[in-house]
């Protein structure tokens, strides 16, 4: 039988039964439209940071951390008294999880490696506040210690990098413009700002003192194009060490003794980055990750996420699956006599199992088919919604995404299922034994 | 050429088993009219169905053209009923949702006949047997002659060797009956086809050349 005829008889079999084949594309619609608005939303979360931290990230830059074995559990079982009391060193990071602080030594091994070009360690700090100089209000920031080579790689909207070994003076987040009320992002640069970093970790919630702390001043030469970093606030290295040793009271901090808990590299040649991670990890003693390792670890999370949330996508297919077998084998029981007729004018087993075949991919096809187009339809009434709501800063942010390989992988997904589930009822009509099935009344 | 030897075809019916062909020889030359003739189950449809390749027999060889069709694979024997034999049974069995032409072109279909030559050859075969203006109508729309009629069109329109007539007339009154036979008859000399007529019918078959006399599964005469 040629194809073309193979699909027209399946199709005008289904349209014989219109109400039945309609509720049973119904069922695998149902599935398929649960199924894309997942992945969809998941998608568009998706697209979202990953493209955020891509524009975020250098492509050049590694972050390198000691090798551990011990995870976060190790934390939670090691607090909660599972086993002896370790013992505990002084100086030692984070007891629990046993991390040595990277010192000079790491930082010369980690140089060695081919086409690494510099080793700056990640400063961390936990700053009070940042204040605009003449303003009274205090606003909360992140902030970061930044390498020349990274913060010249930096997306911004207005200023410049910093110049080699300058001091006081912070690029600063896109979102402080509409803090501080400055139309043009122009407006801020020379503004001077005032960070307060307090004298050690201040998480006391019993404690309203306001802890002791010192202000550092900088000059605002740049700000970032608007990012997920909403409260960033970049400063030279040397800066940032400086203020670490007066929050860490350790004026050893950042030196050859200890240089942290994180380095960052860079890589002179943006080709040879995977390269580079996986011959500091060879060192033995280090985790590394590229930009392009931390994005997928973070799609795999979010594709966790979705396949969560597909599952009850799945299971409305499942259930779908038994209505399509159920329609075809009514179909079997109905049609003996006309397979009987077939078989007697040159059809064979396969020609009626093809027929079979087909009709249950097309309930499957279509059933996939207008469920994505419904699935879109929501997703465009998800977009509007968020756009006019939660959303109405990232006009550009569209939460439920629906690109072609989705389109395609829902269809294709629901027409295999139906295809499986067409297997027995189509086996069926095809050994129906044509003399039993013309003697059918 | 048909040739039977030594077919037997045995069913389960319980514990019992059922011989409706036991150890039949038979021979039919081509162009050929045979009826055949004999009591309700004394097999003559099993007979017609293992000639036609719609049944396979439990022993024995069924030599058509010298293809056995005791050893042909379904494919095989599909293609050898598409377009070696048409079948004309007594409840006519037209597909209801079909028009008259739709259901001659069925057998077209499967042998993969483009539609526009399907379209011809299936209005050529009815017109062939005086429906020619009947070509839209659906079965429901028919009277009882005329869907044998369409039925025999959809029997011809592959151009067979041989066609396997099972109680045509059993459904009909007998005018109607006598007409059919005559066209049978007709065809058969036309066109030189083989026809095989099963039929409790003396009357009929006494238009046929031979008659084989069919009793429990042997032939008596």
């Amino acid at each position: 039988m040629r194809l073309a005829d193979t699909i027209r008889i399946a199709m005008s079999n289904l349209w014989k039964r219109k109400l039945r084949t309609t509720l049973t594309i119904f069922a695998v619609v149902i599935g398929a439209t649960l199924i894309a608005l997942m992945v969809g939303l998941g998608v568009g979360l998706q697209n979202y940071v990953t493209g955020q931290l891509r524009s975020l990230s250098v492509p050049d830059v590694i972050s390198v951390e000691p090798k551990t074995s011990l995870g976060v559990a190790s934390v939670l079982l090691g607090a909660t008294g599972f086993g002896a009391p370790q013992e505990v060193q002084e100086g030692q990071a984070v007891p629990y999880l046993n991390i040595k602080s990277l010192t000079g030594e790491d930082v010369e091994r980690i140089r060695a490696v081919d086409h690494v070009d510099a080793v700056e360690p990640l400063v961390y700090i936990m700053p009070r506040w940042v204040q605009l100089e003449g303003d009274e209000k205090k606003y909360q920031l992140q902030l970061l210690g930044s390498p020349l080579y990274e913060i010249r790689q930096r997306r911004m909207d207005v200023g410049r990098a910093f110049e080699p070994g300058e001091r006081g003076v912070a690029v600063i987040a896109h979102d402080f413009l509409e803090t501080w009320g400055w139309h043009d992002p122009g407006e801020a640069l020379g503004k001077t700002i005032s960070i307060r970093v307090p004298l050690g970790y201040q998480i006391n919630p019993l404690s309203s003192k306001e802890p002791e702390g010192q202000d550092y001043q900088f000059e605002i030469i740049g700000v970032f194009q608007d990012s997920i970093l909403s409260t960033e606030v970049a400063v030279p290295m040397e800066d940032a060490i400086t203020m670490a040793r007066y929050f860490n009271q350790d004026n050893e901090a950042y030196t050859d003794k200890n240089m942290g808990l994180a380095l960052s590299v860079h890589v002179d040649d943006p080709n040879q980055v995977e390269a580079v991670a996986r011959g500091i990890e060879n060192l033995g003693e280090y985790a590394a990750e590229t930009p392009e390792e931390s994005a997928s670890s973070l799609a795999g999370g979010f594709r966790a996420v979705q396949a969560v949330l597909s599952i009850f996508g799945l299971i409305a297919l499942a259930v779908a699956s038994l209505s399509i077998i159920n329609t075809l084998i009514m179909a079997t029981y109905e049609r003996t006599r006309e397979i009987g007729v077939m078989k007697a004018v040159g059809a064979s087993k396969g020609t009626i199992r093809l027929l079979f075949t087909v009709e249950a991919g097309s309930i499957g096809f279509w059933g996939g088919l207008v469920g994505v187009i419904l699935a879109w339809i929501l997703g465009q009434i998800v977009n509007l919604v968020s756009h006019l709501t939660f959303l109405k800063d990232y006009k550009s942010f569209d939460i439920a995404a629906f690109p072609l390989w989705l389109v395609l992988a829902v269809i294709a997904l629901t027409t295999a299922v139906a295809l499986v589930a067409g297997l027995l009822p189509a086996a069926r009509a095809a050994n129906l034994d044509p003399v039993e099935a013309l003697r059918n009344e | 050429m048909i040739e039977l030897r030594q077919v037997t075809r045995t069913y389960k019916m319980g514990d019992q088993e059922i011989h409706a062909l036991d150890h039949i020889d038979l021979e039919i030359a081509d162009g050929e009219f045979v009826a055949v003739v004999g009591p309700s189950g004394s097999g003559k449809s099993t007979m017609l169905h293992v000639v036609g390749g719609l049944d396979t027999p439990s022993s024995g060889q069924v030599l058509v053209d010298s293809q056995d069709l005791a050893r042909a694979s379904d494919r095989e024997l599909a293609a050898f009923r598409n377009r070696r034999v048409g079948f004309v049974f007594q409840t006519f069995n037209l597909q209801p949702t079909y028009t008259a032409l739709e259901n001659v072109a069925l057998p077209l279909v499967f042998a993969k006949v483009p539609p526009q030559t399907r379209r011809l050859r299936a209005q050529t075969a009815l017109e062939g047997v005086g429906l020619g203006g009947r070509l839209r109508h659906k079965p429901s729309e028919l009277s009882g002659g005329e869907r044998q009629r369409v039925a025999i069109a959809r029997a011809l329109v592959t151009d067979p060797a041989y066609i396997l007539a099972d109680e045509p007339t059993g459904n009909l009154d007998t005018a109607t009956g006598r007409e059919i036979i005559t066209l049978l008859d007709r065809l058969h000399q036309e066109r030189l086809i083989t026809v095989v007529l099963v039929t409790h019918d003396r009357e009929m078959a006494a238009l046929a050349d031979r008659q084989i006399i069919l009793r429990d599964g042997r032939i008596v005469a």
